[in-house]
């Protein structure tokens, strides 16, 4: 309701102005010239006049007041007197005529009386006339910028912020607010529009958790198919094994050999049939997790010293001891992967160990390699086992991994992001168990 | 005369914005020894001269050590950074900086009662060295505003070498001086290399690249190669056509 109080406002002002320049011009009149009141002072000159014309001593003055008018005499005699009444004329006086009728009866121009009226007047109201016209005129000109202003800010400017806005949504950025103003008459509409995005928001990330969790379900299934095929595979091995060491000779009936050939044939279609399916189903795996992006690395130059944040962050039981000082230099990594790297070795060392860990840094110029050694002092695995713990699904055969949940993917996926960070790792049995990172150097 | 005076191991500086990294200087190693006419050269942003003030000790790295002499410089507190390169170091700088109200000796003097209170030898000392440079008498008692742009940059050799540095560290110091008055200096500075004293310098221009015995090229932070002219005497013309050579191949 700002728009009407402002025009309201506005018009008030406008009569205003209207009203004062209206009341000045009817305020102000130009004296009138008073004809009986001149005639008076006039009568009352020409009495004088006599009375002194008369008498020898003196003159009667030429200038005086009477009746609140200046007047001025000029006599014909006067050598100025065509001046003076020129003079009169241009300053538009009023002039009358002085009579004097002493001489036999008969009345006689003797000169001219001059009424000094205020000739100023007029360029004084002119002056005021253009003071109040510029006073109005600059009024409504402030006016004019108040509500352009305003139209700008009310109108203009939310449109601005809702372009920006319709780009933004446009771009896939649905987490960017429209700023509300209910103040203003886009409230509402703000509102509305913020209203879709925010369900197209809800929607867009509906659809992201739900294309996650399929994907997951994905992965996790085709991970527990792996183990009846794998029950399949063996019996069939088992049974090809047996059908193999049946001698026919002993069978009862003529069909019984056929038969067994037969059956050994298909129970290898089987055996092959399950290991595509196993093949299918790693592939697939594969394909999920690559999917759920599990396996993008972001390389980019980060300062050593993240390293060792990362170890503190993941000390909660303070076992983690730093053997030497970290080289301070510049190293190729992503940050997010390498801390679940470390995170995965040490959880592993805490689950599996659970003895102190010892972190130990190396710096090879030449090769422009940083070797971080992380190091426990507990069973470590089997030595035959070794060269398989970064592989897929593997999981060593000790007691203490078997009562210990694990999908065996942890190192997998630590040498897949090592890998991908340029570096590598390694593991081997050492007074403990011993896994080597080697990070790129820039 | 083949001593290291300054090492610098896996230097790194990285100013951020944020969450925004720019590493400016990425682990670079070098090192200077005692007698060496270095000078860096580089595109423009390469960071030469976030790698003269780092070595230094005018900004701290980000990562890695800088010994001087043996001492981490790197690890020092602005205060103690500040004697040390009051001690030990001279700069010179493309704008001269000299004190305006200040006579010429005064500017030089300044200088070197930061360190010493024996004004006297302070004074013979630097009468001496502006003679060296070929400024005489007269101009002692001239302020900065009667110098030439070559005189002035001369009286501030004289400032930067008044407390014996080990090493010179000059950041374009001809680059705001016509031709002639840049040879002036630069003759001045092969003379005071010549007599002993390391100088580092940032520079664009190949004529004064070519006094260095030795140029290191830094691009995106990084040393990428360096040539060596020590082998080739002062005026051999080799010198100039294996330093074009060299900087082409570089990508100058």
């Amino acid at each position: 309701m700002k728009i009407r109080r402002i025009i309201i406002a506005f018009t008030v002002l406008l009569l205003a102005c209207y009203t004062v320049a209206v009341s000045y011009i009817n305020g102000t009149h130009l004296n009138k010239v008073d004809v009986t009141q001149i005639n008076q002072v006039v009568k009352t000159i020409e009495k004088e006049w006599t009375r002194y014309d008369g008498s020898e001593d003196g003159t009667l003055p030429r200038t005086g007041e009477a009746a609140g008018l200046t007047y001025q005499i000029a006599l014909t005699s006067d050598e100025n007197y065509q001046s003076l009444v020129f003079e009169a004329i241009k300053n538009r006086n009023t002039i009358m005529d002085l009579m004097d009728s002493s001489e036999n009866g008969q009345p006689a121009m003797i000169g001219k009386i001059i009424f000094l009226t205020d000739g100023s007047e007029e360029a004084t109201m002119k002056r005021n006339l253009i003071n109040m016209i510029t006073m109005s005129f600059l009024v409504v000109l402030i006016m004019v910028y108040v509500v352009l202003r305003l139209v700008y800010t009310s109108i203009l400017r939310p449109f601005g912020v809702m372009k920006q806005f319709a780009r933004k949504i446009a771009d896939g950025d649905l987490e960017f607010r429209l700023p509300m103003d209910r103040g203003n008459y886009f409230g509402a509409f703000t509102e509305s529009f913020d209203l879709m995005r925010e369900e197209l928001r809800k929607a867009r990330q509906g659809e992201y958790q739900a294309n996650i969790s399929k994907k997951e379900l994905v992965a996790e299934l085709s991970h527990d198919i792996k183990t009846p095929v794998a029950t399949i595979k063996a019996i069939c091995e088992l049974l090809g094994i047996k059908l193999a060491g049946v001698n026919p000779e002993n069978l009862p009936g003529s069909t019984a050999a056929t038969t067994i050939t037969e059956s050994i044939e298909k129970i290898a279609v089987i055996d092959a049939k399950a290991d595509i399916i196993d093949a299918l189903i790693s592939n697939l795996f594969h394909a999920t997790l690559e999917e759920l992006e599990m396996l993008k690395v972001n390389v980019s130059e980060q300062p050593s010293t993240v390293i060792i944040q990362m170890f503190r962050d993941m000390d909660s039981f303070g076992k983690i001891r730093f053997k030497n000082d970290l080289a301070e230099c510049l190293i190729f990594c992503d940050p997010l992967r390498l801390s679940q790297v470390i995170d995965n070795i040490i959880s592993n060392s805490y689950k599996y160990a659970d003895t102190d860990i010892d972190i130990g840094f190396n710096l090879d110029k030449t090769e422009k390699k940083l070797t971080v050694t992380i190091k426990d002092y507990g069973e470590g695995v089997n030595p035959d086992e070794c060269p398989l713990v970064c592989e897929k699904f593997f999981r060593g055969s000790g007691e203490t991994v078997k009562n210990t949940p694990g999908s065996g993917l942890g190192l997998y996926l630590a040498r897949q992001f090592m890998a991908g960070m340029g570096g590598s790792i390694r593991c081997y049995n050492e007074d403990g168990f011993t896994v080597a990172l080697s990070i790129k150097v820039v | 005369m083949n001593n290291t005076i300054l090492k610098a191991e896996m230097l790194s500086k990285t100013y951020s914005n944020g969450s925004i990294m720019q590493h400016v200087l990425k682990n670079l190693n070098i090192e200077i020894k005692a007698g060496d006419f270095t000078v860096i050269m580089g595109s423009s942003g390469s960071g030469k001269s976030t790698l003269l003030y780092a070595l230094s000790g005018m900004d701290k790295p980000t990562l890695g050590t800088i010994d001087f002499k043996g001492e981490a410089i790197s690890s020092y507190s602005n205060d103690k950074l500040a004697i040390f390169r009051r001690k030990h170091c001279g700069f010179v700088f493309q704008q001269i900086y000299l004190n305006d109200t200040m006579s010429v000796l005064d500017n030089i003097m300044i200088s070197g009662l930061l360190v010493s209170r024996d004004k006297k030898a302070i004074a013979t000392r630097a009468k001496q060295l502006l003679h060296q440079v070929g400024l005489n008498d007269e101009c002692y008692h001239k302020y900065p505003s009667q110098l030439s742009g070559g005189e002035a940059q001369r009286v501030a050799i004289v400032r930067a070498l008044i407390n014996a540095p080990e090493i010179v560290f000059a950041d374009e110091p001809t680059g705001a001086l016509n031709s002639t008055n840049a040879i002036n200096v630069l003759d001045v500075m092969s003379e005071v290399n010549a007599a002993g004293q390391s100088i580092i310098m940032v520079t664009h221009d190949i004529k004064t690249a070519r006094r260095a015995n030795r140029i290191l090229y830094l691009k995106d932070g990084v040393i990428i190669d360096e040539l060596s002219l020590g082998t080739y005497v002062k005026d051999d013309p080799d010198r100039h056509g294996v330093l074009r050579a060299f900087l082409e191949s570089m990508g100058w």
